[in-house]
Parts: C-alpha cells; sequence; structure tokens
C-alpha cells in the first residue's frame, strides 16, 4: 500500500498534447520528454490529490487491468518522471 | 597585380566576401548563385583556394558557410531535406548518411521544387519555412544511381544544382504541409504510412540545430508544426521510388 500522493509537477514543467500523447518540458531544466500513451494516463492522475494506490487503481479500472499487475510498470514510470524532475519526489 | 572582383554572398542572413582564384570563384558563383549579393555590404572576409585544387577548394567554402550560417541563423534549423510544390513544403529530417540528399535529388527529378538538401529553417514566430538552396551534395553512388556525372577524382561528392536536374528553386516563404520520417532499408520497395504527430515532433527536435538558442519555443513550435502538418514514415528503398510517393502527397 502506498499513501504518498503523486504530483502536482512543478511551475516549470509544461505539458503539450498532440493526438493524446503529452509532451513535456521543464523550463528549469530546459529538458523536454515525450510520453507514450501510457506514461500519458499516468501523468493525467499525477495532481497532487491522488495516492499512488488511487492512481493504480484508476488506471486498471480504465484499462480494464489487474492492479497487482500494472503496479510494477506505473511504480517505474512515476519513479522515471520525478528521477527526470518532471514530478516532485 | 589584382585578382578577380571578391563574391559576395548572404547565407541564411550571415554575410561573407570571398576572394581567391579565377576557377574557384568562378565555380563557387555558378554553385552559389541563390546567396549572392549585391548590397556591397560587409561580411567575414574568406581567402579560398590556396594550395589546393579548386573542387577541394570549392568543397571546403560550402562546408565552412554551411556550418558558420546555421550556427547563426535566426531560426530554428533542422537537419533535414526538403521540397516543396505550390508554396507547401515536405520536408524529412533525418541525421547525415540517412539519404536526404539523394532523396531530395530524386524528388526533384520527380518535379518538385528545390528548398534544401541540408536544412529546414524554420521562421521562431510563425513556422513558415524559409529555402535554404545550398548546392546538393551528392555522392558518387547517388550520381551513378541519378545517372549524372560523379565527383572529381579524390572526392567523394559532388555539388549539384537544381538546374541539372531541371528542378525549380523555391524562393518564398512555404508553409510545412508533410513531416516525414526516414527508415533506411536495403532492398525493400517504398512505402509510405502514416506516423504520430508526437513522433514528427520528438524528430523535430531531435535533428534541430538551433533549440539552444530558443528552448521553449522550439518545444512549442515543433509540437505547433507536427500538430498541422501531416506526419508521415517512409521506408526508403530506392530513392527513384521513393521519391514519387512524396510528389503524391501534393496530389
Amino acid at each position: 500500500m502506498s499513501a504518498r500522493r503523486i504530483g502536482p509537477p512543478p511551475e516549470s514543467v509544461r505539458a503539450l498534447e498532440v493526438d493524446g500523447d503529452i509532451s513535456l518540458y521543464d523550463r528549469s531544466s530546459q529538458r523536454a520528454l515525450m510520453l507514450n500513451g501510457t506514461a500519458s494516463a499516468i501523468w493525467r492522475l499525477a495532481d497532487g490529490e491522488r495516492t499512488l494506490d488511487e492512481v493504480i487503481a484508476e488506471l486498471a479500472s480504465s484499462y480494464h487491468a489487474d492492479a497487482g499487475a500494472i503496479r510494477t510498470d506505473v511504480e517505474r514510470t512515476v519513479r522515471d518522471l520525478v528521477d527526470a524532475g518532471f514530478l516532485p519526489a | 597585380m589584382t585578382g578577380p572582383p571578391p563574391l559576395r554572398l548572404s547565407v541564411l542572413g550571415t554575410r561573407f566576401v570571398v576572394s581567391g582564384g579565377q576557377e574557384v570563384l568562378a565555380e563557387a558563383a555558378r554553385l552559389l548563385a541563390p546567396f549572392g549579393s549585391s548590397d556591397g555590404l560587409a561580411g567575414t572576409d574568406l581567402h579560398v583556394g590556396r594550395g589546393m585544387p579548386p573542387a577541394q577548394a570549392v568543397a571546403e567554402l560550402v562546408a565552412y558557410l554551411n556550418a558558420t550560417a546555421l550556427s547563426k541563423v535566426d531560426s530554428l534549423a533542422v537537419h533535414a531535406g526538403v521540397v516543396a510544390r505550390d508554396g507547401r513544403a515536405v520536408a524529412f529530417p533525418a541525421p547525415s548518411g540517412a539519404g536526404k540528399s539523394t532523396l531530395v535529388a530524386a524528388c526533384l527529378r520527380a518535379g518538385l521544387a528545390y528548398v534544401s538538401d541540408e536544412a529546414l529553417c524554420l521562421d521562431w514566430a510563425d513556422g513558415a519555412v524559409h529555402p535554404y538552396p545550398r548546392p546538393l551534395s551528392v555522392s558518387a553512388w547517388a550520381c551513378t544511381l541519378l545517372g549524372i556525372p560523379g565527383p572529381e577524382p579524390g572526392m567523394l561528392e559532388r555539388f549539384v544544382t537544381p538546374d541539372e536536374l531541371s528542378a525549380k528553386l523555391a524562393t518564398e516563404p512555404l508553409s510545412l504541409a508533410h513531416l516525414v520520417l526516414l527508415d533506411r532499408q536495403q532492398g525493400v520497395s517504398a512505402e509510405l504510412r502514416p506516423a504520430t504527430r508526437q513522433e514528427a515532433a520528438a524528430a523535430l527536435l531531435e535533428r534541430s540545430f538551433t533549440h539552444w538558442k530558443r528552448p521553449e519555443r522550439a518545444f512549442e513550435l515543433a509540437h505547433h508544426l507536427a500538430g498541422a502538418a501531416q506526419p508521415w514514415r517512409l521506408t526508403l528503398g530506392d530513392p527513384r521510388a521513393a521519391a514519387p510517393l512524396l510528389a503524391g502527397l501534393f496530389t
């Protein structure tokens, strides 16, 4: 179980959406990152209101997947976004 | 004793005054005619051709002008081949060796107008495409493929003007209508299929020379253009078979 809240992104991060996929730009680091469809879905839920468990539950419901089966991938994606500075630690 | 008058050039807004021997300047003037400047304004002084064969001197001049102008240009410049028809451009961002110049040459043979075999120069404000018609740099292999004379002995490439390929220059700013991602493969049939807009935006940023000058604007512009243009992926087999597919995008 994880009660840690995910997000919100720093104010320096800008998100653009093209055909459902999100691209991120961080003004402070001047880095850009293109997210695939799954990572984009995680990003949209990383609003600082939801916990990691809630994000996983919502994704499992949306994609008709087992929460346990997607947990590792969601955790990895969140960790990558944090490590790249697009989400707060 | 006085030499021939210097050659004055304006390349993507950077000015050069080139002096040298008669043969080198005459060839440079022929190849670089679209960049000729007659306003007499000062520019970087260059002297070319000392102690080297004319073909090599011209090659070094063109390489220097290209590198210098692209480092100074006030636009989002992307490593790409670009051709056009009726004010609309198709660009294929790709690294060196991906087949840009050969595909551009084949497209000119297929009736498209020349924009550049080197850089897609996008206006920072509105994304308009500014032509950069440097002479095409065509490899010996590509010259053979296209049925045109090859490089001089000792040279790997030959500069080719659009005239030699019976093509016209695009001279006015263009709108970017199509973005094509190249997959170069040997022994396959040329095939064009849709790509995603995000792939197109990524290609523009990955191949940009100048995004570092205005990184956030480059990010915006790449996504704006990827959203406005049609994104494609081209399996590039024989460029002569691929060129009609690109020409067909305009029909």
